[in-house]
């Protein structure tokens, strides 16, 4: 029997319906995760456990798709290729913070019944996943405005260091404010440094979400804004927010319980966007745009030669 | 007889007004590229030029005039008599040389001999910073090559041999040859056909920094894309244009300064189209604005005076 490979519109094809799957099961993943989070369908005697533990899956599920999609763009590029080092930062960032969901489970596992250290192995992840995504970005805004006199890896540190030290600040604007009582230092500066990096790489995908417009290739930094959002709300919940709610309002539990859904909501999105963004990308590369040629400069038939 | 690409073996004739209308008869109708030469008298010369079977023009060329002339004249200045007539079938980047060297006047004329001289007449050009092109005959090869600023620009450079074309320099310094006649000319900033290499020149450098960029921001194989995605755009037209990984390479013939304006505004539109797809449009039109701003002034005034300019080639 004869079979004949499918021809480049074929292939673009495929993976377009291909796509379009993905984005239903990733939709319904954040409908079922949000579920979970919400409801907490298990029940028994270790049901909160068993619930958390769950959702924490579907979480780390969602991280994992980011991660590998991520890793299987950057391995897209040669080594010796510019866009290289901005997606294998990127893609390191994205496993770091894989460590960090895995991380989460295995520490409830361990640390269910007590209460958690002030800083874990979670929070190693996490930095040092911020600190990946700031290169990533550091790299790719190098790509597009320094080409001839190429910025030094000095600039990276130091802004690095500006993070770090606007941490510091805005930890001791928040011991003075009393917020973060029964915390220690160190876990209050680790909780704040949280939300200054969000500012920082938030901002800093805002710009390139802004630069690249409509274009495709710059969609997996929108998830970066959208997690600066998630993240910014469960800050502002854990650092205080919740009292100024709850005395605030009349019906203050159920406003900080609808936000704490909408935050974990956009959390569990933003790795879903973003795999999505990287898979779109990887199909870029491999299959090209599908759309046609819009406008005629000049007006001419394409098939009259000159 | 031939004026120019001596060894490539034109075919001459005794003919009257009727077999050259018949040789230009066969220019159009076979859509080739090629040059017809009329030996009018011992001194002087018609040539009619054809691009692709289009009659790119006619020309009177004596000791010291190069003259353009309407078709009408060219045939009429046969008259009745018989006369040399020989045609050349050329490739496209040939044709282009001998249009610019038909429009041009020649400035400087010497010999070189050996490879000191070689040295030495390459050296002064860069000193002076040259830009024109220049005839080089020896018993080996004949040709032209263009220096811009000095620098001789291997696109623009052609030679024929016994053997066939060749497209290097080095080829005509390294022949047995002992005696090279050197022709430079001084093109009319307003002929079609200087107006045309300036242009393609300046487009492609244009599109080469700007391919390359590209493939700063998006790698390799997104570049392959674009290519491909432009190259399937040119395929139609049947511009003999190729874009090569960040290299624009033009062997296309165009028999009027126009079409060649119209030919580089639709293939940067189509560049353009693809890196905002990807891109989107503010990067894009910064890539398009860096890379133009790196242009030399005459590449820019160039450009500019088409309206081949960034904000042309973005919706």
């Amino acid at each position: 029997m004869e079979t004949s490979n499918p021809s480049p519109a074929e292939k673009r094809r495929i993976s377009q319906i291909l796509s379009y799957v993905v984005m239903a099961i990733a939709f319904i993943w954040l409908i079922v995760t949000t579920w979970v989070y919400k409801v907490g369908p298990l029940t028994g005697q270790h049901a909160d456990y068993l619930n958390s533990q769950l959702y924490g899956a579907l979480v780390l599920g969602a991280a994992l798709a980011t991660a590998i999609l991520s890793t299987i763009l950057a391995m897209q590029f040669k080594w010796n290729e510019p866009p290289f080092l901005v997606w294998l930062m990127f893609a390191i960032g994205w496993w770091a913070w894989v460590g960090g969901e895995a991380s989460s489970m295995a520490l409830n596992y361990i640390w269910w019944f007590y209460d958690y250290p002030d800083i874990t192995i979670i929070d190693i992840f996490y930095t040092v996943g911020y600190f990946f995504f700031i290169l990533a970005l550091f790299f790719q805004f190098r790509l597009i405005y320094s080409r001839e006199k190429k910025i030094g890896l000095l600039y990276y540190f130091i802004i690095v260091a500006l993070a770090l030290l606007a941490t510091l600040g805005v930890t001791q604007l928040a011991l003075k404010a009393g917020l973060g009582a029964g915390h220690s230092w160190i876990s209050i500066y680790q909780a704040l440094f949280y939300p200054v990096g969000d500012l920082a790489i938030g901002l800093a995908a805002l710009w390139l979400s802004l630069l690249f417009g409509r274009g495709t290739w710059g969609r997996p930094w929108w998830g970066l804004i959208a997690f600066a959002l998630a993240d910014a709300i469960n800050i502002f919940l854990w650092i205080g927010g919740n009292t100024l709610l709850q005395n605030s309002f009349a019906n203050g539990d159920k406003i900080i319980e609808t936000i704490d859904l909408i935050s974990t909501t956009v959390y569990t999105a933003s790795y879903l966007f973003v795999a999505i963004a990287f898979l779109m990308n990887y199909n870029l590369i491999k299959y090209g745009p599908a759309i046609p040629r819009k406008r005629s400069a000049t007006g001419a038939s394409p098939t009259t030669p000159r | 007889m031939p004026l120019f690409f001596r060894q490539a073996g034109s075919s001459q004739f005794d003919g009257s007004m009727a077999y050259l209308e018949s040789l230009k008869n066969d220019f159009e109708f076979n859509q080739t590229t090629g040059i017809i030469e009329v030996q009018v008298t011992p001194s002087t010369a018609v040539f009619l030029l054809f691009a692709r079977g289009v009659l790119v023009g006619a020309y009177r060329l004596g000791p010291e005039s190069r003259q353009r002339l309407s078709l009408a004249d060219a045939l009429a200045s046969l008259g009745k008599s018989i006369a040399p007539i020989c045609s050349l079938n050329l490739s496209d980047n040939a044709g282009r040389a001998v249009w610019l060297a038909l429009e041009s006047t020649p400035c400087d004329r010497f010999e070189v001999h050996g490879a000191n001289e070689w040295e030495a007449f390459l050296a002064k050009y860069k000193a002076e910073q040259f830009t024109g092109q220049v005839q080089i005959r020896s018993k080996e090869n004949d040709g032209f090559v263009f220096f811009e600023k000095g620098m001789p620009i291997s696109s623009e450079t052609i030679f024929s041999t016994l053997q066939g074309f060749h497209f290097n320099l080095q080829g005509v310094q390294q022949s047995p040859d002992t005696l090279w006649e050197v022709t430079a000319t001084k093109a009319d900033g307003h002929s079609q056909a200087y107006q045309s290499t300036l242009l393609r020149f300046s487009a492609g450098k244009w599109g080469n920094k700007l391919l390359s960029r590209y493939q700063d921001l998006v790698g390799q194989k997104l570049l392959q894309t674009l290519t491909q995605q432009v190259s399937l755009f040119i395929q139609p037209r049947q511009w003999n244009i190729r874009l090569v990984s960040t290299t624009i390479f033009d062997q296309h013939f165009f028999p009027q300064f126009d079409h060649t304006v119209d030919a580089y505004r639709e293939i940067f539109m189509a560049i353009g189209e693809q890196a905002d797809l990807i891109l989107g449009s503010t990067l894009s039109q910064r890539l398009l604005g860096e890379t133009f701003t790196q242009l030399g002034e005459e590449e820019l005034a160039s450009l500019e005076a088409q309206r081949l300019i960034p904000a042309a080639f973005l919706a």
